[in-house]
């Protein structure tokens, strides 16, 4: 019985790895669709976000049998518990990639003398925080955990810059305002890809410390 | 619960203790009855011979005298003489009151003896109380039995003496007890010892001693046994090391080898990985062992090529990207793995690198396109004019014959220019893999020399040329090699600067090697570029480029240069606020 346990708790964790590759994959894909404007990786990964959503529920679904059928108790509760919660935020992260791919495909062909701005810095800090979260996720490293959440606020700074360089680029050209609205939300997106990082690593200090450490407290 | 083992001795010893109380018994039943039968022989032979003699005796006197004689008998030979009448009446005993005996007729040696045998008879006297032998003999006058003699004797003493015996017999049975068990103890410790002996032996082969030899023993049985243990020992060392071998020379095979391949089981647990694969996981092989491939690779293509792999029986072959920290493309490929006895045990991944192959690949077929293509537009430009030229009838071709001649001549200078790079390219890579000999060269003149090429662009274009060579170290170079290599860097930074602005030159030395530093002010380059410029034809804009009258060749020939001098070149550039291209050379 405790093997069988066992048996499906290694299950589960494969599964939630998959879907963590699934979702770094997404991101990777869209990062790599705001700094090419390639509409066609931008519709795969509109395309293929069901795949996720699926296995998002088949991911839950099995969480919830085991939880039923073996009752578990201390590590492997919270582990189930956690899982349920991340598996969500992978889900997320990789709507968001989606939604990213969305704003590029509304952004592209359209006028090409538009304004850009520059989302590598800040895709590869939000690449890195989604990397490290599921890092200390794999590794079970809780210090790797805290640098995550340690990095959020250097993404939301990010993020205000971004709004700063929007909003003075939509009073230069206000009659592009559309796509500098879209090019906005992207970096929006991507700092709601950190928030999720940021969870991850809550969740992993969680499992590792048995400490909540949510909003701050 | 195993059953409980007996030491040998244990197993020795009642089969000691067996053989001696049987044998002991069977001696002493056997001899005690031999003893009673000669004592009870030899005291009836005495008794008869007494008799005899007593018959002598009272055969002449009268029959109120023999209870006298015998009473004198009795007393000196301690033997009961009796005189019976046919009558059974006693008529003399040794120690019996004669008048007070009841009649002997019935006792078993007398009715014998009346009829004329010899009676012998053993049994309890209720006379004397004892147990006793009697022997009785007819006294025969004129063919008839005219009295009995019975001499009786007692044998309680042969009982008491044959109890002694026993006594002795067990007392010696009780010590020869106690040697059997110290005699068993000492047989079993000598058969035990060398046992002992091969057990701590065999115990060294069990733990993987394989190179000690047991000590062979004396006993043949064991001694065989030892030689095989030997043999059988001296077979697996050799199995083993055989074993060793081979696998020190596939993990050498396997850690050598530039592909990284791990193995994998069915349940997508690292069986073994080598150094290469190692390296591409970016951990060290050590800790990857018997972890899931999932927690190490999180690599979705990955992932669903080895599920891909895992299912199927055949080798599967992929191409992947991998986003760490740079980019690589490998070719991997899987061959199921199965156990000795045939049955699916995982699966083999070969990880083949082919970033290079490809970017050679992707460099190779737009350096073909590339050239054809930079070929063919000055000359398209060149046919056209030239047939522009001759459609065009005297007077047209005096007015606009000038400003032709000028395109053609531009054009000619763009094939020109091209086919110059192209040239110094194919040079330079002949050179390639040669071991240059240079002699040391001071940089400043260089650098001069480089900008004073310059001047003319850079006051055309209304760019201010900074020159800052410090201290001026020497390098082994070709001085004419690196000029060109200078001034390529700082006609592509005046050509991309906005007029009036600045670039400047800077010579010197950092960190052991001497520097050549380009800095402009220009666009920049945005990130994604940065990697590619120094390929052939590779342009950021192409329209602007050619527009600049630019080959496309430049970089690519920097490169080839600082390369040729073991030298690096870097770049370092911030879209909108400029470059920095820097040469390190090592120093002279």
């Amino acid at each position: 019985m405790a093997g069988n346990l066992q048996k499906e708790i290694d299950k589960i964790k494969k599964n939630i790895l998959s879907l963590g590759a699934m979702a770094e994959d997404r991101f990777k894909k869209a990062v790599h669709a705001v700094r090419t404007n390639d509409t066609l990786v931008a519709q795969e990964i509109i395309d293929s976000d069901i795949e996720i959503d699926e296995f998002e529920v088949e991911v839950e679904e099995e969480c919830l049998k085991i939880l039923a059928l073996y009752q578990p108790v201390a590590i492997d509760l919270r582990f189930l518990i956690v899982v349920v919660k991340i598996n969500n935020d992978l889900e997320r992260v990789a709507d968001l990639a989606a939604n990213i791919a969305q704003r590029i495909r509304t952004v592209s062909g359209t006028d090409t003398g538009q304004y850009r701005y520059d989302y590598s810095p800040m895709a590869e800090k939000t690449g890195l925080m989604l990397k490290m979260s599921l890092d200390a996720l794999v590794g079970m490293d809780a210090d790797m955990a805290d640098r995550v959440i340690s990095m959020d606020k250097e993404v939301n700074k990010m993020r205000n810059q971004a709004y700063d360089a929007m909003k003075t680029a939509i009073l230069k050209a206000p009659e592009q305002v559309a796509q500098t609205i879209n090019l906005y939300l992207i970096s929006r997106h991507l700092e709601r890809i950190g928030d999720h990082a940021t969870n991850i690593a809550e969740e992993v200090i969680h499992l590792i410390r048995g400490k909540i450490v949510r909003h701050g407290i | 619960m195993p059953e409980k083992k007996r030491k040998l001795l244990w197993h020795i010893f009642p089969s000691f203790l067996l053989i001696m109380v049987v044998s002991l018994t069977v001696v002493t039943w056997y001899s005690t009855g031999f003893f009673r039968k000669y004592y009870l022989v030899n005291t009836e032979t005495d008794l008869t011979t007494q008799g005899t003699l007593i018959l002598r005796e009272i055969s002449g006197p009268p029959h109120d005298r023999v209870n006298g004689i015998c009473k004198e008998i009795g007393r000196v030979t301690q033997t009961r003489v009796t005189v019976v009448l046919p009558s059974g009446r006693v008529i003399g005993d040794s120690f019996g009151t004669v008048p007070e005996m009841e009649n002997h007729r019935d006792r078993p040696e007398i009715a014998a003896a009346l009829k004329g045998d010899k009676g012998v008879s053993v049994r309890y006297s209720d006379t004397l109380g004892k147990k006793m032998m009697y022997v009785a003999q007819p006294m025969e006058s004129q063919g008839r039995v005219a009295g009995v003699v019975r001499t009786a004797v007692s044998v309680s003493n042969i009982d008491s003496e044959i109890r002694s015996v026993q006594k002795n017999i067990v007392a010696a049975l009780v010590v020869t007890v106690i040697a059997a068990a110290g005699v068993g103890l000492l047989v079993s410790r000598r058969i035990t010892r060398p046992l002992e002996e091969m057990r701590a032996g065999a115990r060294g082969f069990a733990t993987g001693d394989l190179t000690r030899r047991l000590a062979v023993p004396d006993t043949e049985e064991l001694s065989l046994l030892a030689t095989t243990m030997n043999q059988m020992a001296g077979r697996l060392d050799e199995k083993i090391q055989s074993a060793e071998t081979r696998t020190m020379e596939l993990e050498a095979v396997l850690s050598s080898m530039k592909e990284g391949v791990i193995a994998i089981d069915l349940n997508e647990g690292i069986l073994m990985v080598n150094r290469a694969a190692a390296r591409i996981f970016d951990a060290p092989a050590r800790e990857l062992t018997n972890r899931n491939v999932h927690e190490i690779a999180r690599n979705y293509d990955l992932q669903q090529f080895l599920n891909k792999a895992l299912a199927s029986h055949d080798a599967v072959e992929e191409d992947i990207l991998f986003t760490g920290t740079r980019e690589h493309v490998f070719n991997i490929h899987s061959t199921a793995l199965c156990n000795c006895r045939g049955g699916r045990m995982g699966t083999l991944v070969i990880f083949h690198d082919i970033t290079r192959i490809r970017r050679l690949e992707t460099m190779h077929k737009d350096f073909a396109a590339n050239v054809s293509h930079e070929l063919k537009t000055p000359l398209t430009s060149l046919k056209g004019f030239v047939e522009t030229l001759q459609d065009l009838d005297e007077k047209e071709v005096l007015e606009k014959r000038r400003k032709f001649l000028t395109i053609l001549e531009k054009n000619a200078n763009r094939l020109i220019a091209l086919v110059d790079d192209l040239m110094v390219l194919s040079r330079l890579e002949r050179k390639e893999g040669l071991v240059p000999v240079f002699d040391p060269e001071e940089l400043t003149p260089v650098v001069n020399t480089a900008l004073s090429a310059c001047k003319y662009m850079a006051e055309n274009r209304g760019i201010i040329l900074q020159a800052a060579v410090s201290h001026a170290p020497s390098v082994l170079m070709d001085p004419l090699l690196m000029e060109q290599a200078v001034v390529n860097l700082v006609n592509n930074a005046i050509k991309y600067s906005e007029p009036g602005s600045e670039v400047s030159v800077e010579g010197g030395e950092k960190e052991g090697y001497a520097v050549i530093r380009v800095v402009d002010s220009g666009p920049g380059i945005s990130s994604e570029h940065l990697p590619r410029i120094f390929e052939r034809f590779y342009r950021v804009d192409r329209a602007r480029s050619r527009e600049m009258g630019g080959t496309g060749l430049g970089l690519a020939i920097v490169k080839h240069i600082v390369q040729y001098h073991a030298g690096e070149i870097r770049v370092e550039s911030t879209p909108g606020k400029g470059s920095v291209f820097e040469i390190r050379l090592p120093l002279a």
